[in-house]
């Protein structure tokens, strides 16, 4: 898998993703060309892919965290994405910036020191963590109307695309946490409610999956770091003129506002 | 349509209720009935029961999904009536054989201990007279093929009630926004769905106060001791024989209920 030819197509998919996410313009999925290409080469592709941007690396995304999600995917396991500084915004999304954008709620989890030599267990979370804070991540498949299989998205960064996280950050632990209440409006109505129990039971378990398969994967995380442990209802697609806001019961709110 | 026609649906729905044995919808033979004609049927199916030896012990709120009423096409919810005979305990067995075609839902069920009598019930209202609530799992069925229901099939349909679980935990309103408690159910242990106390019309209260009003302008109280199951917080689950269903809300703590062939 790592011939002369792989490296070249996984550095020429990667530019194609890159092109596609710069220019503000949706592409073929990549599976159906390549049909040969593992979930280990996609994310070959998403590390060539974050590289061609030069910028620093703060954190993580989990994706793929819900049953529902796994079973359209046909996979057994949440994967992730990375955070780019770039992809942090404050308040406003600007829509011509991107695809075709959709806002999710999440837990974010803040990490400092993280040990690195050994696997964690969900457990150590409340510990290993410094805080916890609200957020929305919006994702932007850079695939033809969001569509993708397992590698494709992997490859594609997880459709990671901008994330703004909620002015407090909360100290842990935080008593039944998977049970917040999550109540996203778009323009005012209520269009989505969950609890942070839709990724995988619990934020820790998802965040210990994830760190433990990136640390495998050898990515290289700053000292401190922000892990977005996976979308808690389902993703609602935004346009110009949108305003999301989003309470999370005991924890806080954030809003976004999409312009042109 | 005279009153002979909602006597006769009133019939085949109660048949059908005991038979087990789904029918047509009733707009299908009926297009043109009406909401009030509906809850007429409902009231004649019910009576049948009552006239059989069941209670009416409370209410239960339909349709307090906005997803669910746009889906239908109408603007607000409906409600029917929660008979001694639908009480299962918590931790109870349910047997699929005496349903037809069940789906499980978590909500939150209010206790009154006063009447609801205002001339117009407000939040307040509903506030100053729930004594407590308590997380409850409703088995919701419907006595229509394959749940080809519209909003007077429903109602018909006593609101497409069957059988409802109460959970073993008081907790005052005190200090508490429904609306931001979470909720998770797990089907066989695992995670299934989770959702929020404001999918249910914005506010579990407000939703109360609407089923108030709504039987105001019917002629009826809501009194004290009635529970009322305030709405679905989360898509629905389909249990099979041998499953178990459980949810977990955020303060309210958790119900659960098990299925049998």
């Amino acid at each position: 898998m790592n011939s002369p030819k792989n490296t070249d197509r996984t550095a020429a998919l990667a530019a194609a993703l890159h092109a596609a996410e710069r220019e503000v313009r949706e592409i073929d999925g990549i599976v159906p060309a390549h049909p040969d290409l593992t979930l280990d080469d996609a994310y070959a592709i998403q590390r060539a892919l974050v590289a061609l941007y030069e910028r620093p690396v703060v954190g993580l995304k989990a994706a793929l965290t819900s049953r529902a999600k796994q079973v359209a995917m046909n996979v057994t396991q949440p994967g992730y994405g990375t955070l780019l500084d770039f992809m942090k915004v404050d308040g406003t999304l600007r829509r011509s910036e991107l695809i075709h954008p959709r806002v999710e709620p999440e837990i974010a989890l803040f990490f400092e020191d993280l040990p690195t030599d050994r696997m964690l267990a969900s457990d150590e979370i409340a510990v290993l963590a410094t805080g916890f804070a609200p957020a929305l991540e919006v994702i932007d498949s850079r695939y033809k109307k969001f569509k993708f299989t397992a590698v494709d998205v992997y490859a594609d960064n997880c459709s990671s695309s901008r994330f703004m996280l909620g002015r407090d950050v909360l100290p842990l632990p935080h008593p039944q946490l998977e049970l917040a209440g999550v109540v996203l409006e778009k323009n005012g109505d209520i269009v989505q409610t969950g609890a942070p129990a839709a990724v995988l039971g619990h934020p820790f378990t998802s965040a210990a999956f994830v760190l433990n398969l990136a640390i495998a994967h050898g990515v290289q995380l700053p000292r401190r770091f922000v892990l977005l442990t996976g979308g808690i209802t389902e993703a609602v697609p935004v346009e110009v003129g949108d305003v999301i806001r989003c309470r999370f019961g005991g924890i806080g709110e954030i809003s976004l506002s999409v312009t042109e | 349509m005279d009153a002979s026609d909602l006597t006769r649906f009133a019939d085949e729905l109660f048949r059908a209720d005991i038979d087990r044995i789904p029918m047509d919808p009733l707009t299908a033979r009926m297009p043109g009935l009406t909401t009030e004609q509906a809850y007429a049927v409902q009231i004649g199916y019910l009576e049948k029961k009552i006239t059989r030896g069941a209670h009416v012990i409370g209410k239960k709120i339909g349709l307090t999904s906005k997803a669910i009423r746009d889906a239908l096409k109408v603007d607000e919810p409906d409600f029917g009536c929660l008979l001694d005979t639908m009480a299962v305990l918590d931790g109870g067995t349910i047997a699929l054989s005496t349903l037809i075609q069940p789906r499980v839902e978590g909500e939150i069920c209010f206790v009154l201990d006063r009447d609801l009598d205002a001339p117009f019930v407000t939040e307040a209202d509903v506030l100053r007279s729930t004594a407590f609530v308590v997380p409850a799992l409703e088995i919701i069925d419907s006595r229509i093929r394959d749940w080809k229901i519209t909003l007077a099939d429903t109602i018909a349909d006593n609101a497409s009630s069957g059988m409802f679980v109460l959970g073993g935990k008081k907790t005052t309103l005190d200090n508490l926004d429904l609306r931001l408690l979470g909720m998770a159910v797990d089907h066989n242990g695992q995670l299934a769905v989770t959702g929020a106390g404001a999918a249910c019309f914005g506010n579990p209260v407000t939703s109360v106060a609407w089923l108030a009003n709504k039987l105001r302008s019917l002629g009826i109280v809501l009194r004290a001791g009635e529970v009322i199951l305030s709405g679905g917080l989360a898509a629905t689950v389909t249990p099979k024989a041998g499953d178990w269903v459980t949810m977990r809300m955020q303060t309210l703590g958790d119900v659960s209920v098990r299925f049998s062939a």
